[in-house]
């Protein structure tokens, strides 16, 4: 199971509605990813696997965590689901790394 | 009864149990049924908490400043106006917002109004102005309520559309609505963006100083400014009057703790107003996407940040010197009260307005059309203050320019019709 952080500036509306778009995709996908929704402020207050937030928001934000989903559009399902696609391959191809 | 009169006049209770219905009617299990609801009351008990702390923070600030320049100074910061509003009216806006929901609903099923407002704050701070709108023409709490909830399902159904045109030249698509009530100025910034310049006349040159994002950071901008504005305050104030409200702290220290005591209150509104719609917005969504054909959403402002992220900087710098204009204007004109203009706001919806006249005017119709809002922001507020601070709401208001705007129209007619029905 990984962990994704879901959040905006305030953590409150783009972020709410990022956030339940995420679930959707997770649960119709089945992947094995836990959904927290915060702001930025929780962004190092524990270690996520990943950060999904809005596009603009990454240029703070993403030498500080391991792995980033920027989202252009919050209500975009495709979008979403690519950038989740990307995350599980890159852990995918960094674990075979390992061994 | 008096046990359940006791528990449903509580609006947290209440709350939750719309709450309960949304998750029940998503087919949610059990314990996540009990889960969300509890969490939607602890929730909104945690705002109470925060709006009272604000409110002491803001009540100081209020009191320096009359001492230090005999004007009222007012914070143009919806969250210090809606923990005020929350702390006389909490169960009516509570209920104003419940019927808003359901209007907005009926509204997107039968008329030609599709958009669903998923910006849960906003509900609720609309919910405050109209709230006290009404209570300030004298109208029964029962069509308060009433007329309140439909007024705010109104305008969340429609007033998105007058902003969509833009939105489709930003977003490239017709799939998401704006959900933030300064619709009329997002338009208004497209349309002047229109009239000077072109989409052609692009802002990839600006570069903005690093410090600046500092201003991204919603607590730490609150923070800064409102520490500024008490030392500002104290100082013009004087040693002895800050002194016998500071008590036993150094009236030279006191402004920077109740500057950062501001921020804190601002946060645990915030972290409440988060957990209690969180699920209240999650049925929302789920119901207007089973039973509401060819709704569509309308999001937050941050949602079109990703789209233009250099006119969201641009429009922020420009709105708030439009602000501090207009500000200066009251000064000159010796106005009783001050509007001070609020980063934050300038920051998300000035930010926004940029970058709706940035999508028809290029950097030219972003700094030309978020400054105009820059004003509104802090101007439009005067029309609505006479009659709120009878209702003992003092020393902050709400600055969207929808609230105004609609609230003002609300005011007028209500006092218009109200003689005639008595």
């Amino acid at each position: 199971m990984y962990n994704a952080l879901v959040a905006c500036r305030t953590g409150m509306g783009s972020s709410m509605l990022l956030k339940i778009k995420v679930e959707q995709v997770i649960k119709e996908n089945g992947y094995p990813i836990n959904v927290v929704h915060s702001n930025l402020d929780d962004l190092t207050s524990r270690k996520w696997d990943l950060v999904i937030t809005m596009a603009d928001i990454i240029e703070d934000i993403k030498d500080k965590v391991p792995y980033c989903v920027p989202i252009r559009n919050i209500m975009d399902k495709a979008e979403i689901k690519r950038g989740i696609e990307g995350f599980l391959e890159f852990r995918k191809n960094t674990s075979k790394e390992e061994r | 009864m008096k046990v359940i009169i006791s528990l449903l006049s509580n609006a947290g209770i209440l709350i939750g149990l719309i709450s309960m219905v949304g998750l029940i009617l998503q087919k949610k299990s059990a314990d996540d049924v009990f889960k969300g609801t509890a969490k939607t009351v602890i929730g909104f008990m945690i705002f109470n908490i925060g709006s009272a702390a604000l409110g002491a923070s803001l009540g100081n600030f209020n009191t320096l400043f009359q001492k230090g320049f005999h004007i009222t100074g007012v914070v143009t910061q919806v969250e210090a106006a809606t923990a005020l509003a929350q702390n006389k009216f909490g169960t009516i806006v509570a209920l104003v917002m419940i019927i808003g929901f359901v209007a907005n609903l009926l509204f997107a099923r039968f008329t030609p109004f599709k958009n669903i407002f998923l910006t849960g704050q906003h509900s609720l701070y609309f919910a405050c102005v109209l709230t006290l709108v009404l209570k300030a023409c004298e109208v029964n709490n029962t069509a308060t309520i009433i007329i309140g909830g439909i007024v705010l399902g109104l305008s969340a159904a429609s007033l998105p559309n007058l902003a969509q045109p833009y939105m489709r030249k930003i977003t490239g698509s017709d799939d998401i609505a704006m959900g933030h009530y300064n619709l009329i100025g997002y338009a208004l910034s497209g349309w002047i963006g229109s009239k000077v310049g072109s989409p052609e006349h692009n802002m990839e040159n600006f570069k903005f100083p690093k410090w600046l994002s500092l201003f991204r950071d919603f607590l730490l901008s609150i923070a800064i400014v409102m520490i500024v504005l008490f030392y500002i305050a104290a100082i013009a104030a004087g040693q002895e009057v800050t002194q016998k409200i500071a008590g036993t702290t150094n009236w030279i220290v006191f402004p920077l703790l109740q500057g950062l005591q501001f921020a804190a209150g601002m946060q645990v509104l915030i972290t409440g107003v988060r957990m209690f719609i969180a699920e209240i917005t999650a049925a929302f969504v789920a119901i207007s996407e089973k039973y509401i054909p060819k709704s569509r959403p309308a999001v937050d402002c941050p949602a079109v940040f990703p789209f233009a992220p250099t006119a969201v900087i641009l429009g922020f710098l420009s709105s708030y010197a439009g602000g501090l204009v207009a500000m200066l204007f009251m000064i000159l004109f010796k106005s009783s009260v001050i509007m001070i203009p609020s980063a934050s706001i300038a920051f998300f919806s000035g930010g926004t307005a940029g970058v709706f006249g940035n999508s028809t005017g290029g950097w030219k119709g972003c700094i030309a059309g978020s400054f105009v809002v820059g004003i509104l922001l802090v101007a439009l507020p005067m029309m609505l203050y006479p009659p709120f601070v009878k209702l003992g709401i003092v020393g902050a208001s709400f600055p969207n320019v929808d609230y105004n705007v609609i609230g003002t129209v609300l005011y007028r007619i209500i006092l218009l019709i109200k003689p005639i029905i008595h």
